[in-house]
């Protein structure tokens, strides 16, 4: 693989700096006294010791010198036994080909980031640049589309039916893709695409998960054409069946995935904690752009996370897998039962088989916008997202809707499912 | 003041979330039911409560009900309840009483709390800097600030500092280029930024007078620069039984001044908390860029800070940073010592008056990179050179960068002691 294809001109610039090379170098030589980094003093953090309590009574302690240890500035990888976590649930669940391959830049490496999101930010640093044409699920998480456009790159959708990506639509659009990105380049030169980013397990919008099979023929394209694969896979442990389909990581041969993981559905969305994985060479500079950024993970954020892993053991963490697939998959029964008695008729849908979202297709409109209208919404008092703040496109309409049951009680759910039927009937044939 | 002619192209393209839209609203109606949102389910997150203790014998205690606010997705600007943006403010009127609080809403105070001070300063510049724009820079410059913008192909200026910080004569000198009246004109590439770290200068230790400050405020309004004010190290100023030196944020009455703080040197580095503040105009944009990246900084670390002071007050808060500055009083005492005992007649050093550096000058010395990077580290002591801190690359520097926050007595007597023995024995090549 060659990766400086893949490296931005941006990410080219941004070296260590002098401060990180001096340290890095002082923990070559032995015995040296280090009076080059600023590290403030531990002495003067008001902060002792920690102790976070589990729902099921297990007790995880910070005591007085691991708050030492961990409160002055951390290295922007991660702490050491988190990434030994990363390697291990990485082993277990992906068996990455490239894991402790000859290292010739492609072989594997993690860094943390401050949730999937945070460590995109800093992998399209890394890779994407002006003019880049992305190759994106045609219904994208809203984050990652901005993200492109922060990039001054532009993104053309792929096709999806019930299986995922549609392997003949990417090669058509991999074979026409100047033709197709013309009517978004407004005249600039744009650069032949390079990066594919999907989201292949309980996708965001659309619930759907690419099969395997169509995983094997995407990444035969992938290396056709030489992509990188960005496998944005936050609802990944949200997998209702008893086998996992096997992720884009553990086909990669190559060194051509990036894999971006969250623990925002596993553990809590809040303390801002994920991973990137995959080639190193890539790894590297985006974990750069974090060391210039938010630097490091915040402490606690990490050591809660890591006692907790600790706590689990790779046992306890397959069982909380369990678990949470069975609780989405509870909700998922729920909420599609509701939608079976009130909408049948009104709206059709594919049955989501992992994570958090149901995507509801409007029969009898084309346009599923009048959903958002404000004074609309205020009156039936329910909300849902229209599909259009999805699309990649935005010269069409649509007429679907997100519906997310992650959250909602059973109760409001009874009461707002209903609502949403009236909502529709009422209104579908409103032109907003 | 006309914000839009600052902001840079990328930011002013950014545009509110949706799906953010839809939560304020929802916050505004609850009995409006969302299905909008993709939150987790709180029942999932593993952690029930949580305790962290303080030197001083407090609790920091998170019960059921506050740990499902502190795990739960939360708003980008800063978390609302309990309320660290309302702590922020306190601050602020306490020890900035900025002119601008008086404004209407839409060009008043505002804040954006961040991943430590560096997460919001590299968006503070990627709202300001267009490719190809000038920027104004302290000289000698935090290696991590150049580190920063050196990708965003931008020229960097210098302009030259002492003892008392930037010289405003330097900076008219750098300005004489352009008439005041070109930053009218949107083709002038006038220069629009000037960053600064006001107070305890990094690396050079040096705190500007007020006198400075107004001149050098008023040279922006002639010009019509925004300041970033970066000032890590406000609270650890020595002057104990007095008030710390006024910050531009004090004196801007034009909301020209973006400000950055951190809690890495009165808090914990590891955690990551800071924050920006400044005029509205300018925070909209960084709220909208963090919902485009890390989304927020962890919710339970801002709790963590916002229950330390609400159980600390205003008054407690003072008396910690009393402490730290007292701390780091005592080192820098130390240094001078050990410094005076070996380095008087070699080298030269202005005392600081705050921080954690000394910046020291060696006499005869026209670099002093080659020295530390091979002789120095040969003794096995660890500095950096001046020449990490010029704006202009490659700009040799007969100044070192000694920080003492971290080194007892005894390693700050060794390191000098061997500091010697490098320099002398240069000397000696020299001579042959």
């Amino acid at each position: 693989m060659d990766y400086k294809r893949f490296l931005s001109d941006f990410s080219e610039a941004s070296e260590l700096y002098m401060i990180r090379t001096m340290v890095y170098l002082s923990w070559t030589v032995p015995g040296s006294i280090e009076l080059a980094s600023g590290m403030p003093n531990p002495e003067t953090v008001p902060f002792s010791s920690a102790t976070f309590k589990c729902k099921d009574g297990t007790e995880l302690h910070v005591d007085e010198d691991t708050m030492r240890k961990i409160t002055p500035y951390q290295q922007p990888r991660g702490m050491d036994d988190l990434l030994k976590w990363i390697s291990i649930i990485h082993k277990e669940f992906h068996n990455p080909p490239k894991m402790g391959a000859a290292k010739d830049g492609s072989q594997w490496g993690a860094s943390v980031c401050p949730g999937a999101l945070g460590g995109m930010d800093f992998l399209f640093q890394a890779i994407l640049e002006e003019n880049d044409v992305v190759l994106l699920d045609e219904f994208a998480f809203g984050g990652t589309k901005k993200l492109i456009r922060k990039m001054k790159s532009v993104y053309l959708g792929v096709p999806m039916d019930g299986e995922g990506l549609v392997p003949d639509k990417l090669g058509d659009i991999l074979d026409r893709w100047e033709e197709l990105s013309a009517p978004i380049a407004n005249g600039r030169k744009m650069n032949k695409p390079k990066v594919l980013v999907t989201t292949p397990v309980g996708q965001n919008p659309t619930g759907v998960n690419t099969t395997l099979e169509r995983k094997q023929e995407i990444y035969k394209i992938a290396q056709e054409y030489d992509l990188l694969i960005v496998e944005d896979d936050p609802y990944y442990y949200l997998q209702y069946g008893k086998t996992y389909i096997p992720s884009y990581q553990s086909l990669d041969v190559d060194g051509r995935v990036i894999r971006l993981d969250s623990m925002s559905k596993f553990i809590t969305p809040s303390m801002r904690i994920g991973w990137m994985t995959g080639p190193e060479a890539i790894i590297e500079r985006a974990s750069g752009f974090m060391g210039c950024s938010c630097m490091s993970l915040s402490c606690f954020s990490e050591i809660a996370t890591l006692k907790y892993f600790d706590s689990l053991g790779l046992e306890g963490f397959r069982n909380r897998v369990k678990y949470l697939s069975d609780f989405y998959k509870e909700r998922r029964d729920m909420v599609e039962g509701l939608v079976k008695t009130h909408l049948t008729g009104i709206v059709s849908w594919t049955t989501p088989t992992a994570g958090m979202y149901i995507w509801l297709n409007l029969l009898n409109t084309d346009d599923s916008m009048f959903l958002a209208d404000e004074a609309l919404c205020r009156k039936y008092k329910v909300f849902v997202v229209p599909g259009i703040d999805f699309a990649c496109d935005l010269s069409k309409t649509y007429s679907q809707v997100r519906l997310c049951f992650a959250r909602t009680t059973q109760a409001d759910f009874e009461k707002g499912i209903p609502l949403l039927a009236r909502f529709i009937t009422e209104n579908i044939s409103r032109k907003v | 003041m006309n914000f839009s002619r600052f902001i840079s192209r990328v930011s002013a393209a950014r545009k509110e979330s949706p799906i953010r839209e839809t939560t304020r609203i929802k916050l505004q109606n609850p009995e409006v039911i969302s299905l909008a949102g993709g939150y987790p389910n709180p029942a999932m997150f593993p952690f029930q409560s949580a305790e962290i203790k303080t030197r001083d014998g407090l609790k920091v205690q998170f019960n059921e009900e506050d740990m499902k606010t502190a795990l739960q997705y939360s708003a980008s600007q800063g978390n609302r309840a309990p309320d660290l943006l309302k702590w922020v403010k306190k601050l602020h009127v306490k020890y900035h009483n900025p002119p601008i609080m008086k404004n209407e809403e839409n060009e008043g105070f505002a804040a954006c709390v961040s991943c430590g001070s560096q997460d919001g300063l590299i968006k503070v510049f990627e709202m300001l800097v267009n490719p190809g724009d000038n920027v104004l820079l302290d000289d000698p410059c935090y290696s991590g600030t150049l580190a920063m913008v050196k990708p965003m192909d931008c020229n960097l200026i210098p302009v030259t500092t002492d003892h008392h910080g930037l010289q405003p004569n330097s900076l008219l000198s750098v300005l004489e280029k352009w008439k005041p009246e070109s930053s009218h004109d949107p083709k002038s590439d006038i220069p629009r930024v000037l960053y600064t770290i006001p107070n305890c200068g990094n690396p050079t230790g040096a705190t500007q007078t007020l006198e400075r400050k107004k001149e050098i405020y008023a040279i922006a309004q002639k010009y019509d620069l925004v300041i970033v004010e970066d000032d890590p190290y406000f609270f650890l100023q020595f002057n104990v039984s007095e008030t710390p030196s006024p910050s531009y944020q004090a004196i801007d009455v034009d909301g020209r001044v973006i400000r950055c703080d951190s809690m890495s040197k009165v808090m914990s580095s590891g955690l990551r908390i800071g924050w920006i503040s400044g005029a509205y105009p300018f925070i909209q944009r960084l709220i909208l860029h963090q919902q485009a990246s890390i989304l927020h900084t962890s919710t339970f670390v801002q709790m963590t800070i916002s229950r330390l002071l609400d159980q600390w007050g205003l008054e407690g808060f003072e008396n910690h940073t009393k402490n730290v500055q007292k701390f780091y009083k005592e080192r820098r005492d130390a240094m001078i010592k050990y410094a005076t005992k070996w380095l008087t007649g070699l080298a030269e050093w202005a005392e600081p008056e705050g921080g954690m550096f000394l910046w020291i000058k060696l006499i005869g010395v026209d670099d002093t990179t080659l020295l530390i990077k091979k002789k120095a580290l040969e003794k096995k002591v660890l500095l950096l050179p001046g020449s990490a801190f010029g704006v202009v690359e490659g700009t040799s520097s007969s100044f070192c960068r000694v920080s003492y926050s971290f080194a007892t007595d005894e390693e700050m007597d060794e390191v000098s002691r061997l500091f010697v023995c490098s320099i002398v024995v240069k000397s000696t090549v020299v001579q042959v």
